[in-house]
């Protein structure tokens, strides 16, 4: 378990920043998740951990937006400053001239800034599928939804990262 | 989707879907290998506490066998169950049913029935018997 676990952490982690847009926030998903899986499921099969450990932290992360919404309808004179996360600077995503040399951080920079782009659902799925490489229907086990809307959730964040980096890549001619 | 020529006609070029794919999965890389320390020592501390959890809780599950023994053993389960035996016999022996009987209701008093209907309805009693025995006699 402890391989296990060292193994995803990272990218666990930054799957919760990414989503909560805050470090505090996302140590405390991954924690909860992890004392889950560790509590609960320890005992079933190692291949089966990373679908349900990601299932543990979806829900956890989807719990935490719908705690948001309430706290902001509630609170709505309190306007939060949520930290900015993953720490970028916004210069570097923006190209404004070809002739601007880019460099290896700067482009990754703006690849980070165009998921952000993305919608909750759109962000989630190309994570889950692309990044971490789970299967049509462990991701639509983990989203609760149809293997269908994974695929088309999954299609339109393509095509919408394609379109954004198009632009900044646009050569006219 | 949109056609190569409508591309074309366009005049920009984009990348493919897979060197999007690839450009994203490559920045989420990167960019969790270059964690800074003090994120990754509290992730660290998070998988302690974690993996810690669970032997906490294992150390705090006691096998059932030996929660019954112990209970068995305890001073309090000693005096406290004979207490509660003898206490529930006494109970039990003594104690006695009341049963209420209710009430007539008033209709039926006997001060508001005239004295000659009693007198003919021990006369239809006493007529009723005699029939009867007459007929078992004839039997």
């Amino acid at each position: 378990m402890e391989a296990f676990l060292l193994d995803i952490e990272k990218r666990a982690y930054h799957m919760a920043a990414f989503s909560t847009g805050s470090h505090a926030d996302a140590l405390d998903l991954l924690q909860d998740s992890m004392i889950k899986l560790v509590t609960k499921y320890q005992d079933k099969p190692s291949k089966e951990w990373k679908p349900l450990f990601y299932k543990i932290l979806q829900n956890r992360i989807r719990d935490w937006h719908r705690h948001q919404k309430v706290k902001n309808l509630l609170f709505f004179w309190k306007n939060d400053e949520i930290e900015e996360w993953p720490p970028t600077n916004k210069e570097d995503g923006v190209l404004d001239t070809p002739e601007k040399n880019l460099t290896k951080d700067q482009q990754q920079g703006a690849a980070l800034e165009h998921l952000k782009q993305l919608s909750p659902k759109q962000q989630q799925c190309f994570l889950l599928r692309s990044w971490e490489g789970l299967s049509v229907a462990d991701t639509a086990d983990i989203m609760q939804c149809s293997q269908g809307s994974v695929k088309t959730h999954y299609f339109r964040a393509v095509s919408k990262l394609r379109t954004m980096m198009g632009d900044d890549h646009e050569i006219t001619f | 989707m949109k056609s190569p020529s409508k591309e074309d006609n366009e005049d920009k070029i984009k990348p493919t879907g897979n060197e999007a794919v690839q450009s994203v999965n490559n920045a989420l890389d990167h960019s969790v290998h270059t964690l800074p320390d003090s994120t990754l020592a509290d992730i660290a501390r998070v998988r302690a506490l974690a993996l810690n959890s669970k032997n906490v809780r294992m150390s705090s599950q006691k096998p059932i066998l030996d929660t019954i023994i112990a209970w068995l053993f305890n001073p309090m389960f000693k005096i406290g169950v004979p207490v509660a035996a003898a206490i529930t016999i006494f109970i039990s022996v003594n104690y006695v049913s009341v049963e209420a009987i209710p009430e007539l209701p008033l209709a039926m008093m006997a001060a508001d029935i005239p004295t000659e209907d009693f007198a003919m309805l021990e006369d239809l009693e006493f007529i009723t018997w005699l029939a009867k025995n007459e007929q078992s006699t004839l039997l």
